[in-house]
C-alpha cells in the first residue's frame, strides 16, 4: 500500500523516506528494520504515518520508527519523534496514544524454576485470583477524591508510601515513577470516575502478567547486575494507566483539534493533532498526560506488590529471601522533556514515545548507580509462547534515536485473522502441553494473542541490538501467564 | 446484524448502515457492547433491575453527534459499568440527542467478558447519508 514510497537503504538495519516526498515534511524518515522484515512493514500504512509525523512543527532531525513498527492512529506504533519546544515545537497526544504510560516492569526472584514447576498451576491459579484481570473488574484499593488527586501526583511514590512496595522501587523506575508538573485539576471528572476503581488491576488485550524463566544470558556481567541468571525465575507486568488514561487522551485530543485551527497548524492526519509545548493547550494536556503517567506507575507498582504477596504467602517465604527486586520499569506509550546532543548542542526536548521504550546509555545521570556502567534495563516483551528480552541502552540510541528502542514483537495477525488461525483447536491446551499455563477470562482472548499473532521478538531484537540502539542481556521464556 | 465488524491492525473497525438515525445510533450501541459482551444476553435483563440513563448533548453536525454518542456509550460502560439496552430517542437530528434508556448493570463474573474498548478514534471515522439512509465507520481501540 505504501509501496510508492521512496524508501532508500541506509545500511543493513536502517532506511530513509527522504524529506521531500511529502511537502510539508519538516524532516525525513528513518526506520530500523532488517531487509527481510521489510515487506512486512511496507504490507500496512505505518510508513505514511512515520511521514505524516515529520510535519509536526518543530520536529528535531527525523521522525523514527522502530522495527516493531506498525499501523497506528496518527502516530505509527513504534513511533518516536522529538520536538523542541523553543522552536516552536508540539506536543501531541495522538504521539503518546489512549494507554498513556503503557510499559512494562521486571522483577527478579531468588527461584529456579525447579522450585516453580512442581506447583506452576496452583500459582498461576494465585496470581490469577488475586490480580483483578479482564473486561470490567475492580480493583480492591479504593481512594477518595482527595488520595486520587494525591496518587496521580506522586505516582510510584504514593503507592510505597501506602505500603504497596519497597523505597527502593522508585530507584529502578524509569523517572523514579513521577513525572513532575502533574496538575490533578487539568483532569476531567469523568477520567477520575473512569480511574476509580481501576487502580491495581491489570486490564485486558495485550496486558499480562508472566512468570519467566531466563533461558539464555548474553551479557554476563549487565545481567549480573541486573540481578538474572540462567534458569531464574523473572515476572514481567505489561500494563498502563487504564480507564484514567484513556479519558484523559479522549479529553485532549478534543482540546489539541480546536488548536490546530487557532495555531495555523497544519497535519495530514487529524490524529496528529497538536499543540505547541508553550501553548495554554499544550501545557493543559502535558499537566493532565503527567497525571495519568503517574496512575499507571503507581498501577503497575501495585500489581507487583500484589504479584509478590501472592509469591510471599505461596512459597512461605520472606521479601528477603524471595529476593523478588525490581529489576525496572520502562514506560513505552509517553512524552518528556529530556536532554539531548544536536549537532554538539545540548537541547531540552519534548520527545513522544508512542510503542517505543527508553534506552538511556551506560553513564546517564538518571539511571540508579549500579546500572550506571551497564546502561539501562529495556524490557521488550514477546509472547505467551516463545520469548521476551532484557537488553541495556547504549550511547549509539542516545545519538540517533533520542534514547529509544523497540517495544515489543508487533502484531502479525489481526484479532480476526488469529482467531480464525485458532479455530477448531486449543491455544490454551497447546501451551499447556509445552509446559505454560495461561489463565484469562475467555478462550477467545487467548486465541487473539496467541503466540503466531505476533511477531518472533527475536528478530526484532537482532535488528535493534544490529542496529547498536541496545545491547542484549538476557531472553526469557514464559512458563505461566495470566491475562484479562 | 445491523452492523458489522472489520479488522484494523490489531484494533477493530465498526460498520452501521441503517435507514434513519435512531437505528444508525442503536445498531452502533449493538455493535459497540457485542465487542465487549454478549449484548443479547444483557439486552434479557429483567425490567425490573435496569438502571435508567439520560443523555442530552448537542454537536456541529450529525458526525460529531454520532462520535459523541459512541464515547457516551463507552463512558457510561467504562465508569458506571452500564450497559444500556433500551432506547427511546426524544429528540434525535443530525445536531442533537435527547435520549431516555434502560441500562444493564454489567458483572464481569456473570457476563461474558470479550475486550475492553478503550476509545473511539477519529482514525478513518465517517459518517454519511446514503440514498438508504445513513452509513457509519468508526475504530475502536481495544
Amino acid at each position: 500500500m505504501t509501496s510508492s514510497i521512496p524508501l532508500i537503504k541506509l545500511d543493513d538495519f536502517r532506511w530513509e523516506i527522504p524529506v521531500s516526498w511529502k511537502p510539508g515534511m519538516r524532516v525525513p524518515g528513518r526506520i530500523f528494520c532488517d531487509e527481510k522484515n521489510l515487506p512486512k512493514v511496507l504490507s500496512d500504512r505505518s510508513l505514511e504515518q512515520v511521514a505524516n509525523v515529520a510535519f509536526l512543527p518543530g520536529i528535531v532531525r527525523y521522525s523514527l520508527a522502530m522495527p516493531d513498527i506498525h499501523w497506528g492512529y496518527g502516530f505509527p506504533i513504534g513511533g518516536v519523534a522529538a520536538t523542541d519546544p523553543n522552536e516552536g515545537g508540539v506536543v501531541s497526544p495522538g504521539g503518546v496514544g489512549y494507554d498513556i504510560n503503557c510499559g512494562v516492569r521486571m522483577l527478579r526472584t531468588n527461584l529456579t524454576e525447579k522450585d516453580v514447576r512442581p506447583r506452576l498451576k496452583e500459582l498461576v491459579g494465585a496470581l490469577f485470583s488475586r490480580i483483578p484481570c479482564g473486561v470490567g473488574e475492580s480493583g480492591d484499593i479504593r481512594l477518595n477524591a482527595k488520595e486520587m488527586r494525591q496518587m496521580v501526583c506522586k505516582g510510584s511514590a504514593w503507592a510505597v508510601g501506602r505500603g504497596f512496595g519497597e523505597a527502593r522501587d522508585l530507584a529502578y523506575t524509569e523517572a523514579e515513577g513521577c513525572l513532575e508538573g502533574a496538575e490533578p485539576g487539568t483532569v476531567s471528572e469523568r477520567a477520575y470516575e473512569r480511574g476509580a476503581d481501576q487502580l491495581g488491576t491489570l486490564g485486558s488485550g495485550n496486558h499480562f502478567l508472566e512468570i519467566q524463566v531466563v533461558e539464555k544470558i548474553f551479557d554476563p556481567a549487565a545481567a549480573e547486575r541486573f540481578g538474572v541468571a540462567e534458569g531464574g525465575v523473572t515476572v514481567m507486568i505489561h500494563s498502563g494507566s487504564r480507564g484514567f488514561g484513556y479519558q484523559v487522551c479522549e479529553d485532549s485530543l478534543a482540546a489539541a483539534r480546536r488548536a490546530l485551527s487557532k495555531y495555523g497548524i497544519q497535519v495530514p492526519d487529524i490524529q496528529l493533532a497538536c499543540a505547541p509545548v508553550h501553548s495554554g493547550e499544550g501545557k493543559q494536556y502535558l499537566a493532565a498526560m503527567r497525571c495519568a503517567a503517574n496512575f499507571a506507575w503507581a498501577n503497575r507498582q501495585c500489581l507487583a506488590h500484589l504479584a509478590r504477596q501472592v509469591f510471599e504467602r505461596f512459597f512461605e517465604r520472606g521479601p528477603r529471601d524471595l529476593g523478588m527486586d525490581l529489576i525496572y520499569d520502562v514506560a513505552h506509550n509517553i512524552a518528556k522533556f529530556e536532554r539531548f546532543t544536536v549537532d554538539g548542542k545540548e537541547r531540552l526536548l519534548c520527545v513522544h514515545r508512542k510503542g517505543a521504550t527508553r534506552s538511556f546509555a551506560p553513564g546517564h545521570d538518571e539511571l540508579p548507580e549500579d546500572y550506571r556502567d551497564t546502561g539501562q534495563p529495556v524490557i521488550i516483551p514477546g509472547d505467551m509462547g516463545r520469548n521476551s528480552c532484557l537488553l541495556a541502552g547504549t550511547r549509539r540510541a542516545m545519538e540517533e534515536t533520542f534514547g529509544s528502542c523497540c517495544h515489543g514483537a508487533g502484531r502479525a495477525l489481526s484479532r480476526t485473522a488469529a482467531l480464525n488461525a485458532a479455530r477448531g483447536h486449543s491455544i490454551r491446551r497447546e501451551l499447556e502441553e509445552r509446559g505454560i499455563i495461561v489463565m484469562a477470562r475467555g478462550e477467545k482472548g487467548i486465541a487473539e494473542e496467541q503466540p503466531a499473532a505476533y511477531k518472533d521478538v527475536n528478530e526484532v531484537v537482532e535488528t535493534v541490538s544490529g542496529a547498536g540502539l541496545a545491547r542484549k542481556v538476557a531472553r526469557m521464556r514464559p512458563i505461566g501467564v495470566i491475562k484479562g | 446484524m445491523a452492523y458489522e465488524i472489520f479488522e484494523h491492525a490489531a484494533d477493530a473497525g465498526l460498520r452501521v448502515r441503517a435507514r434513519d438515525l435512531n437505528g444508525l445510533f442503536r445498531d452502533a450501541a449493538a455493535g459497540l457492547f457485542d465487542l465487549v459482551t454478549d449484548y443479547a444476553a444483557l439486552q434479557k435483563t429483567p425490567e425490573e433491575v435496569l438502571r435508567t440513563v439520560e443523555m442530552n448533548f448537542r454537536e456541529e453536525n450529525a458526525p460529531e453527534l454520532f462520535m459523541h454518542w459512541l464515547q457516551e456509550l463507552l463512558f457510561f460502560f467504562s465508569a458506571r459499568k452500564l450497559i444500556p439496552v433500551r432506547f427511546d430517542f426524544i429528540t434525535l437530528t443530525p445536531l442533537m440527542l435527547k435520549m431516555k434508556g434502560k441500562a444493564a448493570l454489567f458483572d464481569p463474573r456473570r457476563h461474558v467478558s470479550r475486550h475492553e474498548v478503550k476509545a473511539v478514534t477519529h482514525h478513518r471515522f465517517r459518517v454519511f447519508q446514503t440514498p438508504g439512509g445513513w452509513e457509519a465507520e468508526v475504530i475502536l481501540d481495544i
